[in-house]
């Protein structure tokens, strides 16, 4: 008897949740547009600081905006199940950074087929009908911030090389750009290539093992921000900060910190809030009938000692106005 | 086939069926988007993968087993299918490369558990980092694209107006229940969940009868490998993650106990479906991923509440039987 | 005749019938099994490299077995009882979140004790529904696993938490006497280990539940407190490594932790702690923590990339299970 009446509360309370919480969600019904952001993961800040830009825009032209992450890292079916979904939730338009630009494809191909517009930005997408694409080219910038460090070292030394998660394009393209540029310099030696997942922990572990292997390094280049914070303390622990340089990628306040501090040599601004609030803005004015270009340039910088003050006034002053 | 021996306590109707009609109604008359019927073939072809692997794993759970191995496999052969299809080998030879592939990693570890005596969840967790290894470090970590076009329509396409991987499903599922119904194979295997040594004494093989359901479970992980792969239209090496759990979760749900002896493959697609319709639910309500997690992690939890309070009473029933 | 000799020595002269000094051969062997491991992974790894015999290198190593040590000392516990616990990675991430958040704004002892409750609640919550609802460990202790983690990704909204003070750094980072601190932490966890494992009433029971669960009810010994506590303490112990992560990355993000415990699982079994519960011993475990160390090792200095590690360690796993199988054990099967 017991065991029925416990069974019969539990399900009577989950369908009153359920209850209570559609009832509530129903009330909202502005006509507004409605706007979707998918974005690759949620531990990294690259990310959040996109989700600030993007909401900021939205909220300047009055459009209402959710946020989509896939809850493992860079999944893209996840993705792909966002935009299958959206699209019958009858989005007008959805503003995506793929996580693999192949495997995005088939669910901007179902956006495409339902007259949903479709805006790439920061990694492209290999196919289906893009309204748009804002960005820059991954490729390039990493082989002009790895060409930049590898002047510095005069053209030649011993470099190591902290790449992205495997299986996603921004790791492939950032590993395309660094390779290309260190093909220009045929006395550089890359003594070793690792993954470092794009996390900070991971950057740390990857680079105290290659400070086991090699006695002499001399730069550290990272496919992004927080693994280069990761590799400078462990470079840090066993004091050998002197030795060698480190860069960056993405431009996150604490890399902006760690430059200011004379830790970490440069890094790229990538502009994520512009990245994102442009995209949204494009997106709008498209949904109001204006032409836009098919690809938007944002200007990237390199930042390093000497304008980073700067920059770290321009761009986080902007998200601390909040 | 007396088929008393099967339902010995439990009602005719699965009541689990009734939570998910009670659910289909409440979100149907709460959210407009949820009743198209873009929105039901949305819910059916993301579903179908996880459906074939639940399938698996319900025979597994009914001996009394776990295979954790499942979503590696899955992107291992789906990975092996790409591989073989961007090769231009034929369609048929490619699906037999990702067929065989699951095939093989369920047969070693039905062999480890069989024949080596080592508990299930270990040998299939080890079993489950060695595939994911080979996905990620035979390819270096890329996904493999630019698959023939044609491919893409094995999970976009239609027979009449059911999708193709629903099609497949339904394949899976009218064999395996024909499978379960025969006395060789079905009766063993509800026979050897229930009692091991017992089902021993009666003749019954038990060790080939293992390595046959492991076996199974890896070449159902294929199948949905290869749907996966031409649902992305590439091979992801780390897509599968988590739907080994996800189909426990399913299983569970759908009221097959984990001690094994007893489990229908019918209600274990009601699981499928409601985790499915859970999902989708959620999502168009606009709740963010790490709410699912954590509504499926809590769904864990009060369906093996539920399902616990189901068998105690049956097993109640057994022994005032006996 | 080599063999017989050598174990009538070892047995002194006992005598034995021929398949007894076999078997206890055997057993000798495959117990230390584990030892010739490591010292073929040391050979392995000082012909590869000579900078492996330099003493900072020695340290790195002994530094790293000892956090991945303490980590399975606790996922240890876990197993001894016959159970499992997934869920100690993603609790050693929020620990170490929320411990950050509450040193930046309260100070190091609050950081450190709001951390510690954590680690407290979690494995409480998942001790509890363990045993009173009588579900598989691994089920609950992957629910949770999934909710802490959503929990600490909420929590943190994408923000990593950057710079704690020279104090609470000592913790992950300091040395005494040029000997890192994680060491003599690892060291203090395994006295305190051995003490409970073999010298308390609590360490007895820990192994009767694994051993023969039934045995044990009917003993009188009360289980429920008993699984309750272990998993308590190895909530506690992730805790506890989430706050000596954080003190040495200098840092805190949402995805710390992640995958943790299968590294602690693949420590705890190949150093010698059988799967099925109730064998097993921490000194086991310090030889698999030691064991897995090197092997990561021996692949980076192999210049092989990580992405193979799962690889490796999942036939570590299996390898380790299936001589673990070979060993008699009492009580038969």
């Amino acid at each position: 008897m017991f065991n029925i009446n416990l069974k019969k509360i539990i399900i009577l309370s989950l369908l009153i949740i359920i209850f209570v919480n559609l009832s509530v969600l129903n009330l909202f019904a502005e006509k507004q547009y409605n706007l979707a952001l998918i974005m690759p993961d949620m531990v990294n800040p690259f990310w959040m600081y996109m989700k600030q830009g993007a909401e900021k825009a939205a909220e300047k032209y009055n459009a209402k905006l959710d946020v989509f992450c896939p809850l493992k890292p860079y999944n893209v079916e996840e993705q792909v199940r966002f935009m299958e979904d959206l699209v019958q939730k009858k989005i007008d338009g959805i503003v995506l950074v793929p996580a693999d630009s192949a495997g995005v494809v088939p669910g901007v191909e179902k956006a495409n087929e339902a007259k949903v517009p479709v805006i790439t930005t920061d990694t492209q997408s290999f196919g289906g009908d893009i309204i748009s694409h804002i960005g820059y080219d991954n490729v390039i910038s990493m082989y002009t911030v790895t060409k930049y460090v590898l002047e510095k070292l005069g053209g030649k030394g011993n470099i190591v090389l902290l790449e992205g998660t495997p299986g996603t394009q921004t790791g492939a393209d950032r590993k395309k750009g660094m390779d290309m540029a260190v093909a220009e310099f045929p006395q550089i030696k890359v003594l070793a290539s690792q993954n470092g997942d794009f996390i900070r922990s991971s950057g740390m572990a990857v680079m105290e093992n290659l400070l086991q292997r090699f006695k002499k390094i001399d730069a550290v280049i990272c496919a992004n921000d927080e693994m280069a914070l990761g590799a400078i303390e462990a470079i840090a622990a066993v004091k050998r900060e002197k030795e060698m340089i480190v860069s960056g990628y993405d431009g996150n306040q604490d890399a902006y910190m760690s430059i200011a501090q004379g830790r970490m040599y440069v890094t790229l601004d990538l502009n994520p809030w512009a990245l994102a609030g442009e995209a949204v803005e494009a997106i709008i004015k498209y949904l109001n009938g204006e032409n836009i270009p098919k690809e938007i340039q944002v200007d990237l910088a390199l930042v390093n000692g000497d304008n980073v003050r700067e920059y770290l006034l321009k761009r986080f002053g902007y998200s601390l106005m909040q | 086939m007396n088929k008393n021996l099967l339902n010995i306590s439990l009602p005719n109707i699965p009541e689990i069926l009734y939570v998910l009609i009670f659910l289909l109604i409440i979100l149907g008359i709460f959210i407009p988007e949820f009743r198209t019927i873009g929105n039901i073939l949305n819910i059916a072809q993301q579903g179908a993968v996880l459906a074939i692997i639940a399938l698996g794993s319900c025979i597994i759970t009914i001996i009394g087993g776990i295979d954790l191995s499942l979503g590696a496999v899955l992107s291992l052969a789906g990975m092996f299918t790409a591989l073989l299809l961007k090769e231009n080998f034929n369609l048929i030879i490619s699906l037999m490369g990702g067929i065989g592939c699951g095939l093989i990693c369920g047969l070693i570890t039905g062999i480890i558990i069989a024949y080596g005596n080592v508990p299930s969840f270990v040998a299939t967790l080890g079993m489950m980092s060695m595939a994911r290894g080979i996905s990620l470090g035979l390819f270096d970590g890329a996904t493999i694209s630019g698959l023939p076009k044609y491919f893409r329509n094995f999970a976009n396409g239609y027979i009449g107006v059911i999708p193709i991987p629903i099609v497949i499903v339904l394949i899976c599922y009218v064999i395996l229940e024909y499978l379960m119904k025969r006395e060789k194979f079905g009766i063993y295997i509800y026979a050897l969940g229930g009692n091991q040594n017992a089902a021993r004494c009666c003749g019954i093989n038990s060790k080939i009868l293992t390595m046959i359901v492991y076996t199974i479970g890896g070449l159902l992980a294929g199948i949905a490998g290869i749907i996966m792969v031409s649902r992305l239209n590439c091979g992801h090496p780390t897509v599968g993650i988590g739907y080994e759990f996800e189909a426990i979760v399913a299983v569970v749900v759908g009221g097959t106990p984990l001690e094994g002896g007893w489990g229908s493959l019918g209600r274990t697609l009601i699981g499928v479906i409601i985790i499915g319709v859970l999902k989708n639910g959620l999502m168009l309500l606009g709740y963010p991923s790490y709410w699912q997690m954590a509504i499926i992690g809590v769904g864990v939890v009060l369906a093996l509440i539920m399902a616990n309070m189901a068998f105690i009473k049956s097993k109640e029933y057994i022994n005032l039987q006996t | 005749m080599m063999l017989n000799y050598i174990s009538k020595k070892l047995f002194n002269n006992k005598f034995l019938l021929q398949e007894e000094y076999y078997k206890k051969l055997k057993f000798l062997i495959l117990k230390l099994f584990p030892i010739f491991i490591i010292i073929n992974l040391l050979i392995i790894l000082a012909i590869i490299s000579p900078e492996f015999l330099s003493f900072t290198n020695f340290i790195n190593i002994i530094r790293q077995t000892s956090l991945l040590f303490v980590l399975s000392a606790g996922m240890s516990l876990v197993i001894l009882t016959g159970g499992i616990d997934l869920s100690m990675g993603s609790v050693l991430g929020l620990a170490g979140c929320i411990g950050a958040t509450l040193i930046k704004s309260y100070g190091n002892l609050i950081g450190i004790m709001g951390a510690m409750m954590i680690g407290l609640l979690f494995g409480a919550i998942n001790g509890s529904i363990i045993f009173y609802l009588k579900l598989p460990s691994f089920l609950v202790t992957y629910g949770t696993l999934q909710i802490v983690r959503g929990l600490a990704i909420a929590y943190m909204g994408g923000n990593v938490i950057w710079g704690f003070n020279q104090k609470f750094r000592f913790l992950g980072a300091g040395t005494f006497f040029t000997i890192p601190i994680p060491i003599i932490t690892g060291f203090i966890i395994f006295l305190l280990f051995y003490l409970i494992l073999y010298y308390t009433s609590f360490g007895r029971k820990v192994y009767i539940v694994g051993n023969n669960i039934s045995a044990a009810i009917h003993s009188g010994i009360n289980i429920g407190k008993t699984i309750l506590s272990v998993y308590i303490i190895a909530g506690s112990i992730a805790a506890f490594c989430g706050l000596i992560y954080i003190s040495r990355l200098n840092s805190a993000e949402a995805g710390l932790g992640a995958m943790f415990e299968l590294d602690a699982i693949a420590a705890a079994v190949v150093g010698g702690i059988s799967i099925k519960g109730g064998s097993g011993g921490i000194f086991g475990t310090v030889v698999g923590a030691l064991i897995i160390t090197l092997i990561k090792n021996v692949l980076n200095l192999l210049g092989i990339s990580s992405l193979w590690q799962p690889f490796v360690i999942g036939i570590s796993i299996v390898i380790a299970v299936l001589i673990d199988q070979l060993i008699p054990k009492k009580g038969g099967v």
